[in-house]
């Protein structure tokens, strides 16, 4: 019989494929449940039987996979099988983390079950997992007549499949396409008209004087709706601008850097990034290395506008708050961002032969950093700044006298282009001036608290403490408070700031005939903490920093302004930088 | 089923040798001589010592003739009996052998038959041989008619000498491939069995051509598309020829829809088109305002074209169905046709508009997933055992598309059907941008409790008020929508119920079972009415007809039968050139003239039920198709598939080039690769983002539903 069945097939071929259960199997497994010699003839039995109830197992258990929609097997599956084969089912293999067999090592064939054992106390000290999630459902179009809008619960269009899904369009097409980032015709049609609008739909008052309406307008609503504004809604408020982000973000930078001298296309440029900002689907993230530049240039660049008369300083104050956004959403995620950023303000602001306009940028954005960022960047060099402001702003008063008294000689053009200059000039140092005290009293009396460990601050309306007349200033001459009001404010805008001189216009004729005095009457300190303004600037001027003792504009008109002001800056031109300067506080 | 242990392991070793007793010492010599012969010289020796005979004998009668032809010739007339005996074992183990290997024993069977009975004709065992013929013929009817009818003539030695057809036979063998487990398997089976004298027909016929590990090739080659591939296939599981298939497709049915509903239906259309235009207004501005009155004029436009089909239906007689029929909702049905005015034509390739439901948070746990009729709930199967209910209404309609330009928006699609009832969307959370990021209402979501294994398959009655599931642990539930509660637990199945399908009206339901049976149940009785067997291997799925007098189910063995439900008969066989691997799922159009069915074969197959022919194989996905559904005028066909797409087919251009079998074959020879030439009938191909798509459909409105469970491939 043997050698029949021995006949059937060719002989190679039964040597072929070993059965998977052979009869060593059998015996390991006997050995393994404590049956020590098993005999050749039942393992051969017995190995083939065990084959085909492990396949029949098998089969069984892939039918329920199937049915169950998954690709995987389970041990549940496999136990549904035993069942179905009135076995009974393998215990302990369906939990989500079932043990494992591993290889023994050094053995090719040799398997074991991974099985450690567990500390009961352990499992029951460890907090509880996560709960399963509820299944739930959402539900979106997968197409309308035929096409796959682009939501994000449909698969993105530059995978293959999702581009023939759009009606099988000739395949080298298709190729082609997935190189780039494919714009749909509306998107494309869409980003036009808003870089359009941005372009076009310059507000025109911007150009003119209104400056501070314009920053205002940029912070709240248009009053009138123009397509620009309707483009920058719909930028803010759209969802689907998120496709659009890479291109809209190319376009800010594109526009800042090939308009530099054009405030209206900044002002435009940087309306676009904050509804950009604002949006809740546009990703900025991995384009912030093409907007950061683009957004420090406005706020640190030299020159700005065409006309000098314009108004960039709103720009700049604007660029920074944008900086600020962008600072507090992205921070986290780029701790070096905001020191980077820091790093480059403070590097403008030390610069001396940085013009002011730069200056006033970098403190206007460390400012809106935040106080921490005042009280560890700025604070440190404020007082040493501001003194050199006021000696640039004493020097800017004193050139400009002469022309008074010189013979105007030189061509009318020509004097006023020098006048145009120094106006310009000394605008900017009183409105830099203004603005480091601002931060100054701002850093003292708003957000001094958070870093006072000592004595509260006096109230503004109080009464300044009193001062020993050892902490005056060398004058010696006792402050007077009370009853000679004037007198001591007279000194302490003498003593303390060229603000105050330049609001104060008879002390600070006073004092720039003695600029020796002024200096003298600083008393700078190397604190690195600074408790209260005196350790700051010296113990007077306290009072001189109230907004009614110093900042009222009337004082100015009723002054003999032209006996010692420079003609250039006239009554006017000074009048209207104190109120702007007045906005700031 | 543990079959052959149960059976083959009790040692019955008696057949051959006892049979051949007669002429022991005849034998015995013969024996030795053989063994001589061969060169078994120590064997030969053994033998000798142990009978004791004289050297002297050995050299007697066979030494002239040669022992071999003798050796046969007496093991042959001595087992004559054994030989039938042993051909009915080896059958029967064959038929309870495991699944997967079936087909290619089955193949064995034939030249094994012809070799027995050719055997034992030959030992002039004349009632043997006819009662063994007779016995065994029926299994081999279908395939083998020609060759049987030639065998049954031969009835006698002489004959078989003069017979060029037994010549062929006894001098050839039969070339049989055959995988090495099954290989292994069938000698296994025959040693333990002892069943010798088939072992030797077995040489002597057949030859065994080992191909490969594993069974059946047509399904793992990725060639499985191929016609012959397929053919093959189907014939291993069936062992049914062509030739027999058409044969067994012949009987007369009435394959029109139900001819009552269809006067109902008529009855509404003509009433709401008689009524004045104020009432209609009225109405519409109940239903939708502005939307519907614009639905209104879509509707009317779309009248000729819906009449055409059933137009075509009607030349099929619309038979009144022969079950008899529940009570029919008069207000259900008012709805329907209501909503079918709202329905737009699909006729002419027009692109699909496909909303689609993800179920989050369910990946690897979602078993099946139905759409109510009327498209406002979701009802899904989770292997946790429970059904969960998603009220696709009340959380709110799809998200308007927001990346449309403006412009689009009045070329909205007019498809807004059930599932959009309010069109501003509440449950639109803009600017989420991940998936997980969007959970819904706890409101929305009903579980339902009940089962102990994973729900297999849901299905809905016509009105919404019942959902039928059925489970791994043999059950059916029937849930009340409105109750949420079981309101009945029907158990007849004894293993996993595959399939579950609400008859069109309501009432009658049938389930699919591993038990390889289809069962078809009235709602009001515990027990099944019907039982429908036939099936070689698990049904997957099942449907009923529209006019409810059949009933179509899918099986693992690779065939759809088409069964009449009164007489419990099967009426179709749809397997010729059909599916190479399990078919998933089945559909039938609203005409009830197509059968769309799905496998594991990722192909997706149009059948006409009147001739039982194949009409088209679409192929196109990648993955296991797991639905399919015909549009409401049967224009279009969508396949939801594994691959995580969904396709939209052009049935009537599929059918206008219809019964060119010729161009049949090139289709199919150009599409298996899929890149030769762009599918032909294929409209859209729409992708899901890694959400494989368990249930598609089309609704009354005919917009695409469909449904999954979000699968990131890496958690």
């Amino acid at each position: 019989m043997a050698s029949e069945a021995h006949a059937t097939p060719p002989p190679s071929d039964s040597r072929a494929a070993p059965p998977l259960i052979s009869r060593d199997t059998i015996k390991t497994i006997a050995q393994s449940v404590g049956i020590a010699h098993l005999k050749d003839d039942v393992a051969d039995a017995l190995a083939p039987d065990v084959e085909f109830r492990l396949r029949d197992v098998i089969a069984q258990a892939l039918k329920f996979m199937a049915h169950g929609r998954r690709e995987r097997l389970t041990a549940d599956d496999v136990n549904f099988a035993l069942r179905l084969r009135h076995a009974e089912p393998l215990y302990g293999f369906s939990a989500a983390d079932p043990p494992r067999f591993c290889r023994a090592g050094g053995h090719a064939d040799v398997y074991f079950l991974d099985d450690p054992e567990i500390n009961l106390s352990d499992v029951m000290s460890e907090p509880l997992p996560p709960a399963p999630r509820e299944p739930s459902f959402s539900t979106h179009w997968l197409a309308v007549n035929g096409v796959q809008p682009s939501v994000p619960e449909n698969p993105t269009l530059e995978r293959g499949g999702g581009k023939r899904a759009r009606g099988g369009e000739a395949a080298e097409v298709e190729v082609v396409a997935l190189a780039r980032h494919a714009l749909t015709e509306e998107e494309q049609a869409w980003l036009e008209r808003i870089t359009s609008a941005v372009r076009d739909g310059v507000p025109s008052s911007s150009r003119g004087d209104g400056e501070t309406q314009d920053a205002q307008r940029f912070i709240k609503k248009p009053r009138t709706v123009s397509p620009f504004d309707i483009a920058l809604r719909a930028v803010a408020k759209d969802s689907s601008t998120h496709a659009l982000s890479p291109h809209l973000s190319y376009f800010v930078a594109s526009e800042v850097n090939s308009n530099l001298r054009c405030l209206p296309r900044l002002v435009s440029a940087m309306r676009l990034l904050h509804a950009m900002l604002q949006s809740l689907t546009v990703d900025l993230e991995p384009y912030l290395a093409q907007i950061m530049p683009a957004v420090l240039t406005c706020i640190v660049g030299k020159q700005l506008c065409a006309l000098p008369h314009e108004d960039h300083w709103a720009l700049r104050r604007t660029a920074a708050g944008l900086v600020c956004i962008v600072v507090s959403r992205f921070g986290e995620r780029y701790p070096t961002l905001q020191e980077r950023l820091t790093k480059t303000l403070l590097a403008v602001l030390r610069d001396p032969t940085k013009p002011l306009t730069s200056h006033y940028g970098a403190i206007v954005c460390l400012q809106m950093l935040g106080p921490m960022a005042v009280h560890t960047l700025l604070m440190p060099s404020m007082a040493t700044y501001v003194h050199s402001l006021e000696e640039q702003l004493h020097s800017a008063l004193v050139s400009s006298e002469p022309p008074a008294a010189a013979a105007d000689r030189g061509n009318a053009q020509a004097r006023s282009e020098r006048k145009r200059k120094q106006q310009e000039k000394l605008e900017a140092i009183l409105r830099l001036h203004g603005l480091a005290l601002h931060v100054c009293c701002t850093y003292f009396f708003v957000h001094g608290a958070m870093f006072n460990t000592g004595a509260p601050l006096p109230p503004l309306s109080s009464k300044p403490p009193a001062v020993s007349s050892s902490s005056l200033a060398p004058g010696g001459v006792p402050l007077a408070r009370g009853g000679g009001k004037k007198a001591a404010a007279a000194r302490a805008v003498g003593a303390a700031s060229g603000a105050t001189g330049a609001k104060d216009p008879p002390s600070a004729t006073e004092q720039l005939s003695a600029p020796a005095a002024t200096s003298a009457g600083l008393q700078l300190r190397p604190a690195t903490s600074y408790q209260t303004l005196e350790d700051c600037f010296g113990p007077e001027p306290l009072m001189s920093f109230t907004r009614a003792t110093l900042w009222k504009p009337t004082e100015v008109v009723e002054r003999p302004v032209n006996s010692t002001l420079p003609q250039a800056l006239s009554q006017r031109h000074l009048s209207r930088a104190y109120s702007l300067l007045d906005a700031f506080i | 089923m543990c079959v052959m242990s149960d059976k083959g392991r009790a040692p019955d070793r008696r057949p051959a040798h006892a049979a051949a007793a007669p002429s022991e010492g005849a034998l015995d010599e013969l024996v030795l001589h053989h063994l001589r012969s061969r060169g078994y010289m120590q064997s030969a020796s053994a033998l000798e010592r142990e009978l004791q005979l004289a050297p002297s004998a050995a050299a007697a009668p066979f030494a002239v003739e040669g022992t071999r032809p003798a050796l046969s010739k007496l093991l042959i007339t001595a087992a004559a009996p054994a030989i039938a005996q042993n051909y009915g074992e080896l059958r029967d183990w064959v038929e309870t052998c495991l699944d997967a290997y079936k087909p290619e024993l089955r193949r064995v069977l034939f030249p094994l038959f012809v070799g027995c009975y050719l055997s034992i004709v030959r030992s002039s065992e004349r009632e043997v041989a006819s009662h063994f013929f007779n016995q065994f013929r029926e299994d081999h009817a279908l395939a083998h008619r020609a060759e049987l009818n030639a065998l049954s003539q031969l009835t006698s030695a002489e004959q078989l000498d003069a017979s060029p057809i037994a010549r062929r036979v006894e001098s050839d063998r039969w070339e049989v491939p055959i995988s090495a487990y099954a290989h292994a398997l069938l000698l296994h089976a025959v040693h333990s069995r002892g069943l010798a004298p088939l072992l030797h027909t077995l040489n002597q016929r057949v030859r065994l051509v080992r191909h490969r590990a594993h069974p059946d090739p047509s399904v793992d080659d990725g060639q499985a598309g191929s016609g012959t591939a397929a053919a093959a296939a189907a014939h291993l599981w069936l062992g049914i020829s062509d030739a027999a298939i058409e044969e067994a497709n012949q009987s007369e049915q009435a394959w029109g829809p139900l001819e009552m509903l269809e006067v109902v239906h008529k009855r509404f259309s003509a009433a709401r088109a008689d009524d004045a235009a104020a009432e209609d207004a009225a109405e519409e501005e109940a239903v939708g305002g502005e939307e519907g009155r614009g639905e209104k004029q879509r509707g009317k436009k779309r009248k000729p074209a819906a009449a055409a089909p059933e137009a075509g239906g009607s030349l099929v007689s619309n038979a009144a169905s022969r079950v008899p029929l529940p009570p029919v909702d008069e207000r259900v049905e008012k709805e329907i046709v209501k909503e079918s005015r709202r329905c737009v034509s699909l006729v002419g390739r027009k692109p699909p508009t496909a909303a689609f439901v993800t179920v989050l948070d369910a990946a690897g746990m979602l078993c099946s997933a139905v759409f109510s009729s009327d498209s406002t709930i979701l009802a899904c199967g989770f292997s946790d055992s429970q059904v969960r209910l998603y009220l696709l209404k009340e959380a709110g309609p799809p998200k308007k598309k927001k990346a449309q330009p403006p412009k689009e928006a009045p070329a909205e699609p007019p498809a807004e059907g059930a599932a959009e009832g309010a069109p501003d969307a509440t449950a639109v959370v803009e600017g989420t941008t991940s998936m997980e990021g969007e959970a819904t209402s706890v409101a929305a979501t009903v579980c339902l409790r009940g089962h102990a294994g994973p729900v297999y398959s849901l299905s809905f009655s016509r009105d919404d008020t019942i959902l039928l599931s059925c489970s791994q642990d043999g059950t059916v539930r029937l849930w009340g929508i409105a109750q949420r509660a079981c309101l009945v637990c029907y158990q007849a199945h004894a293993a996993p119920v595959w399939g579950v399908a609400f008859a069109p009206l309501g009432s009658y339901f049938a389930t699919a079972s591993h038990d390889r049976t289809v069962r078809v149940w009235c709602v009001n009785s515990l027990q099944p009415l019907r039982l429908l067997v036939g099936h070689l291997a698990d049904v997957r799925c099942c449907c009923f007809h529209p006019n409810l007098s059949l009933l179509a189910s899918g099986s693992d063995d690779l065939s759809i039968r088409i069964w009449d439900v009164q007489d419990a008969k099967c009426v179709r066989i749809l397997c010729k050139d059909g599916h190479s691997a399990a078919v998933t799922c089945v559909a039938i159009s609203n005409d009830g003239q197509l059968l769309a069915s799905g496998g594991s074969d990722k192909a997706v197959l149009v059948w006409r039920l009147s001739s039982g022919c194949l009409l088209r194989r679409l192929r196109v996905h990648t993955g296991t198709v797991w639905s399919v559904g015909f549009s409401q005028e049967s224009a279009q066909l969508v396949s939801g598939s594994a691959d995580c797409s969904i396709a939209v087919w052009d049935v009537v251009g599929a059918m206008s080039s219809e019964e060119t079998p010729h161009e049949l074959q090139a289709d199919t020879a150009q599409a298996p690769d899929g890149v030769a030439k762009e599918t032909p009938y294929l409209i859209s191909r729409l992708y899901t983002k890694e959400t494989p798509v368990l249930a598609s459909r089309f609704t009354r409105t005919n917009l695409v539903l469909a449904a999954g469970a979000f699968s990131p491939r890496k958690k």
